[in-house]
């Protein structure tokens, strides 16, 4: 007998389309979520399923903590689980897989009190099948498209400078088309395409465009405006903290690698320094344009 | 365990716990998660070889002791001595400390 569920679908994420299986009355939150419009159809899915039943990580290795948010364990297959905890009073809840880059479930330990916010699990899931399907990776980072149409990553942990470009380009430069403030996704099959996500940081960019990956930008806080060049190793080293690593597995790890390989071998990579001012995020996108020319 | 508490004729080779591979020039060793209570090791712990720790590194592919390392980066690199011994020892401390190299028994060598 087939349970009663509820089918709550997200427009194509780099290609993927995500596909939330509400089972046992559970409910998403929507009112916290950003219009997302999509991108293209590009593969099979990624279903999320998510039920009530026994959290337990059981015949599970436990392998990295990330407190007070989650705790991942691979399976008896090698396959990652993310345990997260109720930090927020939400209700303890596992991510786990049942097939590898297109089906995982979400287990709450008991009945959520209300609609839950699917952002975490979402993240996790797709950064999970990402990995699984070696098809590319997230990064914490602003990221945009220039004018000309290149594609530009600005990789950086919290704190970094990510929301505030992402705020001056969106107020001063209106050719740019933004696609994140927090999280971009890197692909690579024939080429390395970049892509924006459906989730934001603060500044609630969530651009659904996609363009080829041109350059890599770090940015730092400066009095004038100046760009640098940066070197493949200078540039692997500050932008792989930013990224989602599968560091569970030999395979998807290497792919990943390859993967950054690819990025500081084919993109330009700069540094810029800026004050924060309308004027200069004009300047730095020209003179950015300028150097991809 | 360091490096360091054991003799010269001890014999060490890779780990299967740690990706090594060419990135940007360089070789990178990335140890899979293995241990974790600091938030910072949600992001890869990385290590980039040097000239002198990409040539131990290819040594130790197969089982050696820290005097054969250092014989042969007295060779290679003509370095003296005393100086490849404690560079060789610095070198297995660390990929000790990361997991990445592991000490194997006459019969595992064989």
């Amino acid at each position: 007998m087939l349970a009663e569920s509820t089918v709550t679908r997200v427009a194509p994420v780099a290609g993927i389309r995500i596909i939330h299986e509400l089972m046992d009355g559970i409910e998403l939150e929507h009112i916290a979520t950003v219009e997302w419009r999509g991108t293209k159809d590009a593969g099979r899915p990624l279903v999320i399923r998510h039920e009530v039943g026994e959290v337990t990580t059981r015949r599970m290795k436990r392998v990295l903590d990330v407190p007070p948010w989650c705790t991942f364990h691979l399976d008896e297959r090698g396959e990652p689980s993310s345990q997260f905890h109720a930090v927020f009073g939400e209700v303890d809840r596992l991510l786990s897989c049942e097939l590898p880059g297109s089906q995982y479930v979400v287990r709450y330990a008991e009945p959520p009190h209300g609609p839950v916010v699917a952002l975490q699990s979402e993240l996790t899931a797709f950064s999970f099948a990402l990995a699984a399907r070696g098809f590319g990776l997230i990064a914490h980072s602003c990221a945009f498209i220039l004018p000309e149409g290149a594609g530009v990553l600005c990789p950086g942990m919290s704190g970094a400078g990510k929301t505030t470009l992402a705020r001056l380009l969106r107020d001063n430069a209106p050719a740019v088309d933004l696609l994140t403030d927090d999280r971009a996704i890197v692909t690579l099959e024939d080429s390395l395409t970049l892509w924006g996500s459906p989730w934001p940081g603060s500044a609630r960019v969530a651009g659904s465009a996609s363009a080829p990956l041109s350059a890599v930008m770090f940015i730092r806080h400066g009095n004038a405006v100046a760009l640098r060049d940066v070197s493949p190793g200078e540039a692997f080293r500050r932008m792989v903290n930013s990224l989602s690593m599968p560091l569970w597995e030999p395979a998807r790890c290497d792919r990943a690698l390859e993967i950054v390989d690819a990025i500081v071998s084919q993109a330009t990579l700069v540094e810029a320094a800026y004050p924060p001012t309308a004027d200069a995020a004009r300047r730095v996108t020209r003179q950015l344009a300028r150097a991809l020319r | 365990m360091a490096a360091t508490d054991n003799t010269r004729s001890n014999r060490w080779r890779r780990a299967a716990s740690v990706i090594a591979r060419r990135v940007a020039g360089e070789t990178v060793l990335v140890p899979l998660a293995v241990r974790a209570s600091d938030p910072e090791f949600k992001s890869a712990r990385l290590f980039v070889l040097n000239e002198t720790g990409e040539y131990l590194w290819s040594l130790l592919d197969t089982p050696r002791s820290s005097l054969e390392l250092a014989q042969n980066l007295t060779l290679e690199f003509e370095t003296v001595a005393g100086r490849a011994h404690a560079d060789v020892e610095a070198f297995l401390a660390a990929l000790c400390d990361i997991g990445a190299v592991r000490q194997v028994t006459d019969a595992q060598a064989e």
